[in-house]
Formats: C-alpha cells, sequence, structure tokens
C-alpha cells in the first residue's frame, strides 16, 4: 500500500516543481499550492517580458515603436500585479506560508527569464525580435488557457481577469506577428516562427528537466558535505587571533 | 588614471569610478536592468562606463572588490558545516553556486575589460565599511 503512494508523492512533487508545467488529466483537484506556484512563474515571466519590452523601447530609435514597446511593457507590468493579487489571494485564504512562493525580482535571473549579460533585443534585430515576442506570447497564451480553466470553478473572479490577459497576449502576438510578416518575406517568417517555437520548445524542456538533474546531483553533494564535515570535525579549526583585525591582516591582491 | 570600486554578487551591485581629480561616477546595476536589489556582477553599469570614459589596461589604477571572495565563501561554508544535516539545503545551495559567486570576480571583469592580475585590489569587507564611513563623515 506504502508504494503507490510513494509515486503518487514523488510524480507530485515532480509535477509541482516543474516551470509551467500544467498537465490537463492530473489537475482536476485545485490544488492551491501548485496553483500559487504556477501564478508566481507567469508572474515572473511577464516581469521579464516586460523589462525586455522597456530596454527596447529605449533603443529602438523608432517614436512610433518605441511608443508600441512601452504599451507592451505597461501591460506586462499590469499583468504581473494581476498574477501576483491573485496568488497573494490564495495564500492568505489556503494559509500557505512558503519562501518559494514569494516574488523577489532578482530570482529571475536564476529562473532563466533574464540573461545577466544582456538584453535580447542587444543580440536580435528588430524582424527577429517581432517574431521572438509572437512566438513566445503564442506559447504563453496557451498555457495560461490552459490554466485558466482550471482556476474556473474554484476562482471565478480570477478566471475573469486572466480573461482579460488573455485578450491583450493575443493582441501582442498579432500585433507583433504582423509586424513580422510585413518585413519579411513569407518563407522566412514562417521558417523563423517555426525555428523560435523549437527554440522555445527546447527552453521549457530544460527547465522541466532541472528537477531531474537535481535527484542524480544532490546525493553526490550530500555525500561531499558529510564528507566535509566529517572532517572538519576531527580538524577543530581554530581560527587566529589576527584574523579578527581587519585593519592588520591584508593583503591586496589575494581573495583569502 | 582612473580608481574603480565594485560591490556585487550579494545585494545592489553597484560601481564607482573616480580619478582622483573631479570625475566621480556611482552606477547601480538594477537601474540598468530594472530588477529591483539586483546583485548579479555589474556587466552593464561597467559596459557603459567603458564607453564613457574609454576604460581599458593602461588607464585604469586599480579595480578594488569591497571582500576578500574566497574568505568570505569559506566563513559561510564552515560555519555551515557544523550542523551539516540541519544546513542541509543551504550547504547545498552554496555549493552548486561556488561558480556564481565573487570568486570568479576576476573572470566577470576579464570578460570585459583585459585587465592584468595585480590591478586588482581585494579589500578586506569591515574595511570597506569603514572607509566608506571615513569618506562619508
Amino acid at each position: 500500500l506504502a508504494f503507490p503512494k510513494l509515486i503518487n508523492k514523488i510524480r507530485y512533487n515532480k509535477v509541482k516543481n516543474n516551470m509551467f508545467l500544467i498537465p490537463k488529466s492530473n489537475f482536476k483537484k485545485f490544488d492551491p499550492e501548485r496553483s500559487s506556484f504556477v501564478l508566481n512563474e507567469f508572474a515572473a515571466a511577464e516581469f521579464s517580458s516586460a523589462v525586455e519590452m522597456l530596454f527596447a523601447a529605449k533603443v529602438v530609435g523608432n517614436k512610433k515603436l518605441s511608443e508600441g514597446f512601452m504599451r507592451h511593457a505597461l501591460d506586462e507590468y499590469k499583468h504581473c500585479i494581476i498574477f501576483t493579487n491573485i496568488k497573494n489571494q490564495i495564500i492568505s485564504e489556503y494559509k500557505i506560508n512558503k519562501k518559494e512562493l514569494s516574488f523577489v525580482p532578482s530570482h529571475l535571473y536564476n529562473k532563466g527569464y533574464i540573461y545577466k549579460d544582456h538584453f535580447i533585443f542587444e543580440k536580435k534585430k528588430l524582424n527577429d525580435f517581432a517574431i521572438f515576442i509572437g512566438a513566445n506570447e503564442e506559447i504563453a497564451e496557451k498555457k495560461l488557457i490552459a490554466f485558466s480553466n482550471h482556476l474556473k470553478n474554484h476562482k471565478p473572479l480570477a478566471f475573469i481577469e486572466i480573461q482579460n490577459i488573455l485578450k491583450d497576449e493575443e493582441r501582442h502576438a498579432e500585433y507583433s506577428l504582423r509586424f513580422a510578416k510585413n518585413s519579411n518575406s513569407l518563407f522566412s517568417y514562417k521558417l523563423k516562427l517555426a525555428k523560435e517555437k523549437t527554440l522555445s520548445f527546447f527552453r521549457h524542456a530544460y527547465a522541466n528537466s532541472l528537477n531531474k538533474f537535481s535527484f542524480i546531483f544532490n546525493p553526490i553533494l550530500i555525500t561531499i558535505i558529510v564528507l566535509i564535515s566529517f572532517v572538519a570535525h576531527f580538524l577543530k579549526l581554530k581560527k587566529k587571533i589576527t584574523d579578527e583585525d581587519v585593519m592588520k591582516n591584508i593583503e591586496p591582491n589575494s581573495i583569502t | 588614471m582612473f580608481y574603480i570600486g565594485i560591490s556585487a554578487y550579494y545585494h545592489e551591485s553597484s560601481v564607482f569610478l573616480t580619478d582622483n581629480k573631479g570625475t566621480n561616477c556611482f552606477l547601480k546595476e538594477e537601474s540598468f536592468s530594472r530588477i529591483k536589489g539586483d546583485k548579479n556582477f555589474p556587466q552593464r553599469c561597467l559596459k557603459f562606463l567603458i564607453k564613457k570614459f574609454d576604460l581599458k589596461n593602461e588607464n585604469i589604477k586599480s579595480i578594488c572588490f569591497y571582500e576578500k571572495p574566497f574568505k568570505s565563501w569559506w566563513e559561510i561554508f564552515s560555519y555551515s558545516i557544523k550542523n551539516p544535516l540541519q544546513n542541509k539545503d543551504f550547504l547545498i545551495h552554496h555549493l552548486k553556486n561556488f561558480n556564481k559567486g565573487s570568486i570568479f570576480f576576476y573572470t566577470d571583469i576579464n570578460k570585459l575589460i583585459n585587465v592584468s592580475r595585480d590591478k586588482i585590489v581585494y579589500s578586506s569587507h569591515h574595511l570597506s565599511h569603514c572607509l566608506y564611513g571615513f569618506i562619508s563623515y
């Protein structure tokens, strides 16, 4: 009897931790913690998208496009706030106390939504950037539809708010893809769109497989920690008195 | 000749540049990345400064990092290892993120400017606080 329970627990944890992964078949029962996690991921994605748009608006060098990017950024910030508010409502209603569910902007780097050294607009041409936005907005829309259907019965007000977000997402995808269509040949447009969708698929697959890797590497790390603690216990490392005196103990080029 | 001070990897990454002749420039990474409390190595700030002041090895006197990278990593590690089971998650995180910390400061800065190793100065964390107090006074 214990074995199926264990399997279910592992499956549940695997799904719970996965970024954006919302399986339709086994997500019938409302799970507030899992929903909060997904909402937090959506908020992070919207926020990072807003940051990218803001940068594009700064450097694009075309007033109309700049205004468009600004409007897009404002929409994304608004969506981020809506997702965070829904998440906070669920958290307070079900009294969930988990630090993983709090929205911290600097976590966007670790989650992989933003590159550490550059913005996407710096590396892509305008046409490619438009296709990138269009493809990703379409993917986000599909994922959001799946998630909002889940919320429909349990959180009707949140469902209505998400429907408004969906309209915005649809509009964003439509505008950027129309721009890309006009500035690329049909063949090149279709090829680039397919490429972006494939890359996005692999990005999600990579994010989802990170937990599987931790399943392999965490036991190795725990073994290393136990071994080091064992050695450290017997060494009984003592600090030198001079270590405390920061004014006397400095070698400028040393990292220790 | 320019002197550069860098604070990074923990919270509010920032860069300060001075030539002791009236040029003083303080930049926070969050102003460029729009991520509040950005703690990454301040690449965007440095890129801006490199472009603005044409920074290169020849016109940089020294680059100062605000603490001793290995010492700070090791002190946290050696303190937590005393109770390995209690601090298990923290220790795993600490080991996993070894390559993302300040130990690789020189590698990070070398991606942007080729500076000779002897120009990098690692101050002590508390001494940096003292000097900040001294300067602001």
